[in-house]
């Protein structure tokens, strides 16, 4: 049996993924509701596999390890998921078979990543989500969309060559490509091994888009529809993000300085790089590509703070702390943002006299965005900073000091470029110059989708604000074990 | 810990105003004259309930009035709040300015923003955890930029970004040092607890550079040269619901996180700096009087006369290694207090002025009171400003007698200042683009205009009442010294 009940939900996945994809356009009113409503199903399913204790087992000859990380992850995808099926509902494209179906396909590839304990189930995760992700681009609607999927699909496709080119190494050195075999064969820190270890990460900073690696996610966050940029700014993200750190983790456990100090050196660009560039943009979502490209940056210092034993805890719950508040962060403003149909902020003028709880909720995620009080995303952020000053302490690398001054430096380009969403919804002189009668009668018809969105990402940033208790308490428990 | 009953009265002064702005928010512009009366009310209890709270202090006492309230119990982080006679002082000024604040604010949105940000002002000087007072030292230049940038005039938003980004830098070293304070402590959050170990760093240098950190946010906040260059910009461009907590919640709160966290926290490694800071501090104070007497605006006297103030207390406190340590921030806080509270009202009232009836010189000037017959409102805006920082500046003196450097310092400074206050003030009020026209359209004035005129007048005497407040708190705080709080 090999325990492969852990992966029920994945099975489930693909089992309606492709029924709506052989039956989805005899029934086409169904799918939406079927996709969002079986997403939550399967997440119970994952719920009830951790509350039995069905999902720490190994599964397919320990190619498949659901420790407390994965699972975490795995739900988180699976919210995401289900979050962009709900505003697909109101927004989705011609062939909504074809869209629902791609959906479930790239979120079994999301959570193929985040349990992968094999370079090969890695590997065939991460094609199965591009590849989805392409589809799911290519049927929305834009102008962009046609040069948005090409970039994709060329960064992909590198990225899966120069990940298919570390593990083919990594097997001649090591005999394997489990993670746990590999890690175990690996321990000898030389110039192969160096040169493997840069090649994972090479092929793997492609998928977390961190800079220099990153220049395909802006284009493709602002050529993508609301549904579509909530996926791969939050399930997506999520999943490489795990699925760099399981491999860094669980391959090189014995060698981590080997790659700390390349995984330093991404961080730093990303963070500088993507707040810098954030600042610059007037589109909204080609300037949360570049958000998402700064919280790569803050996720690798997080990830450098758990390279030593004596940190390893404090900066994997910083990790997550930090992917998933910015995560909620963004899906909220994405959700905001389609329900607005905004995509600059002049867009945005006025917006709080034409729906005061649209444009309270969206300065809520902007403020979670901008990692400042009121929001959970600061107490990520501290906690980040925190984990680096427990590794500086305990590894007497003093030159971190200068990274956590740096990430807490950044913040305040990322706040700066944040906050200018919640003036231009309150403060934008069109709000006040076009007149407040004629403005207040254009009132939005707000989707039910996009407001549940939007209102429980809100709700959940502020909650963790008030009471960070719940979700540190979550975090450390993923940080138990893989 | 605290002497009688404490009737969560921090809980209620701090929850009234946040409750209030939200109140005031959903209430909107259909009703805009309860949504006034509203938040005009909730601002102002907290101030009586801490001038109850100020005279019911026992002196023999620490830390009074602790509410406490787990926030994160795996950091140790709390929603801890208590007040000393450190801590109370600076509530108070945040309270009564934050009231001026609030009245000033034009429509509900802006209302519920001034209310929101007194009680991250009045949360910054209650809150016993570092953590809740990092919070609120981040969140409240977000707030005062939303107003500036929302409701200012001029280059508001020029001096609203170059404020919120000086200011959150600030905040994001603060940020770093507290927390290498709190990872080296006891792993709580809780400053009194923190203090009391004050275990210090392993290796020399980072002591310096964790100390480094905090002082320069302060600075920052204080503001001093060579950052102080927000402070006038934002004078001359906030609206009047912002101006009074720049002052009472970013100025004090600069002043009081020295106090707090520099000299909590690392009074041995604080002395080695303490000629670096009283240099900054004279270097402050000359600039920012030759400064004021440069400008031809009425605020931008009064923000380059509250830098100076920021340099002369930064000189009194550097009169620390003295015998009398206590006495030294006894009577350097007295100053500050006197001095920023009277500027923070001064600031309102001309702002306000300004906002209602444009230039605020040229309505003084329509007023007569740059006529024989007016003169009398400038004689007695300067004896009171006179007064405020004469009298606590003299009292100064004898503490620093014990540093001859300190004595000259203080002794020029003093004289400096008073000449800098009345006559700077006085030469932008006359320098201001005033036209013979408005001076002699002087009986055109609505009974509204004249009743600001000379109510101002009357109000520049309420810091007096503040003084007596001010100073039976910090006298407790003076008492504290005394057992070994600081040392």
């Amino acid at each position: 049996m090999d325990h492969a009940i852990v992966l029920l939900p994945e099975f489930l996945l693909v089992l309606l993924s492709f029924a709506i994809l052989a039956l989805g356009r005899f029934f086409p009113r169904l799918i939406a509701p079927l996709t969002t409503y079986g997403l939550v199903a399967v997440l119970g399913v994952l719920i009830g596999q951790a509350m039995t204790g069905v999902a720490g087992r190994p599964a397919f000859a320990e190619a498949v390890q659901i420790g407390p990380f994965a699972w975490l992850v795995r739900g988180a995808i699976l919210l995401c998921a289900a979050a962009s099926a709900t505003l697909a509902w109101e927004e989705a494209p011609a062939r909504p078979d074809l869209y629902f179906g791609l959906l479930l396909a790239s979120t079994v590839g999301a959570m193929g990543i985040a349990g992968a304990a094999d370079g090969v189930i890695l590997l065939i995760g991460c094609l199965i989500l591009a590849l989805s992700l392409m589809g799911l681009l290519a049927l929305g609607r834009g102008r962009a969309k046609a040069e948005a999927t090409l970039k994709l699909f060329l960064f992909q496709v590198v990225a899966a060559a120069v990940l298919l080119f570390a593990l083919t190494w990594a097997y001649g050195l090591g005999g394997s490509t489990g993670y746990v075999s590999l890690g175990g064969a690996l321990q000898t820190p030389d110039a192969q091994l160096t040169f493997v270890m840069l090649l994972m990460l090479g092929g793997l900073a492609f998928m977390v888009a961190a800079l220099p690696f990153h220049a395909w996610l802006p284009d493709v966050s602002e050529a993508s529809m609301a549904p579509t940029g909530v996926w791969l700014l939050g399930g997506a993200a999520l999943a490489a993000v795990a699925g760099l750190v399981r491999a860094l983790m669980m391959v090189f456990a014995t060698n981590t300085s080997l790659w700390a100090p390349y995984v330093t050196g991404l961080a730093v660009l990303s963070m500088l790089g993507g707040s810098l560039l954030a600042l610059a943009q007037s589109d909204l979502r080609r300037m949360l590509g570049f958000s998402a490209v700064a919280t790569s940056g803050f996720v690798l210092l997080a990830l450098v703070a758990a390279s030593h034993a004596a940190s390893s805890q404090e900066g994997l719950s910083a990790l997550l702390m930090v992917a998933l508040t910015a995560g909620i962060a963004t899906v909220g403003l994405l959700a905001g943002l389609g329900a607005a149909n905004a995509r600059t902020l002049t867009d945005l003028a006025g917006l709080h006299r034409r729906s005061p709880w649209l444009a309270a909720a969206l300065t809520a995620c902007a403020l979670g965005l901008a990692a400042l009080p009121l929001a959970g995303a600061f107490w990520a952020r501290v906690a980040l900073v925190r984990a680096v000053l427990v590794h500086v302490s305990q590894s007497m690398q003093f030159g971190m000091l200068a990274l956590a001054v740096l990430a807490m430096l950044v913040t305040v380009l990322g706040a700066y470029s944040a906050l200018r969403i919640p003036k231009a919804v309150y403060l934008a002189p069109g709000a006040e110059t076009h007149g407040a009668g004629a403005l207040s009668a254009e009132t939005i018809d707000v989707p039910a989708g996009h407001l549940l969105v939007l209102t429980l990402c809100a709700l959940l940033s502020v909650a963790f604000f008030v009471a960070p208790a719940p979700l540190w308490a979550l975090v450390s428990f993923a940080t138990i074990g893989f | 810990m605290s002497a009688f009953p404490n009737l969560f009265l921090l809980t209620v002064s701090v929850a009234l105003p946040l409750l209030a702005a939200l109140v005031v928010w959903g209430m909107g512009a259909a009703r805009s004259g309860a949504s006034r009366i509203v938040a005009i009310g909730s601002a102002a209890l907290p101030l009586l309930i801490l001038a109850f709270a100020a005279f019911r202090m026992a002196p023999e006492t620490g830390l009074q009035l602790g509410d406490r309230y787990d926030l994160w119990p795996d950091l140790g982080i709390s929603l801890a709040m208590a007040v000393d006679g450190l801590s109370l002082p600076f509530a108070l000024l945040a309270a009564a300015l934050g009231t001026l604040g609030v009245s000033a604010a034009r429509n509900s949105h802006e209302r519920a923003i001034a209310l929101l940000a007194e009680a991250t002002a009045l949360m910054l000087f209650v809150s016993q955890d570092l953590f809740v007072f990092l919070a609120a030292w981040w969140l409240l230049p977000v707030l005062l930029y939303t107003l500036v940038t929302g409701w200012g005039r001029g280059r508001s938003e020029y001096a609203a970004t170059k404020f919120l980004v000086m200011m959150l830098t600030g905040a994001a070293l603060l940020t770093v040092s507290l927390l290498a304070v709190y990872l080296v402590g006891n792993g709580s959050g809780d400053m009194a607890a923190l203090w009391a170990t004050k275990p210090g760093f392993p290796l020399e240098f980072l002591n310096h550079w964790v100390l480094a950190g905090i002082l320069l946010a302060t600075w920052v906040a204080a503001p001093l040269f060579p950052f102080h260059t927000w402070l006038a910009d934002v004078f001359d461009t906030a609206p009047p619901s912002a101006l009074p907590l720049v002052i009472g919640g970013i100025q004090a709160g600069g002043a009081y996180a020295f106090v707090r966290l520099a000299m909590g926290y690392f009074p041995s490694y604080l002395e080695s700096w303490l000629p670096w800071i009283a240099a900054l501090g004279v270097l402050s104070a000359l600039y920012a009087l030759l400064a004021t007497w440069g400008q031809r605006s009425l605020l931008r006297a009064l923000a380059f006369m509250a830098i100076a103030v920021a340099g002369m207390a930064s000189v009194g406190l550097a009169a620390l290694p003295g015998q009398d340590s206590g006495r030294a921030v006894f009577w350097t806080l007295l100053l500050l207090l006197a001095a920023t509270g009277s500027t923070g009202l001064l600031a309102w009232l001309t702002s306000e002025i300004s906002a209602r009836s444009g230039p605020a010189e040229a309505l003084l000037a329509r007023l007569g009171f740059l006529t024989p017959r007016g003169a009398g409102f400038w004689v007695g805006i300067g004896c009171v400003g006179l007064l405020l920082i004469l009298i606590p500046a003299a009292m100064l003196l004898p503490s620093l007698t014990a540093n001859r450097l300190g004595l000259a310092a203080g002794l020029g400074l003093a004289l400096l200042l008073l000449l800098g206050t009345a006559g700077g003030a006085l030469r932008s009020a006359l320098v201001a683009p005033v036209t013979p026209a408005r001076i002699e359209g002087v009986e055109d004035l609505s009974s509204r205009e004249l009743a600001i005129g000379w109510l101002s007048l009357l109000l520049a005497a309420v810091p007096l009442l503040w003084l007596i407040l001010a100073s039976r708190a910090i006298a407790v705080f003076a008492s504290q010294l005394s057992l070994g709080f600081v040392r």
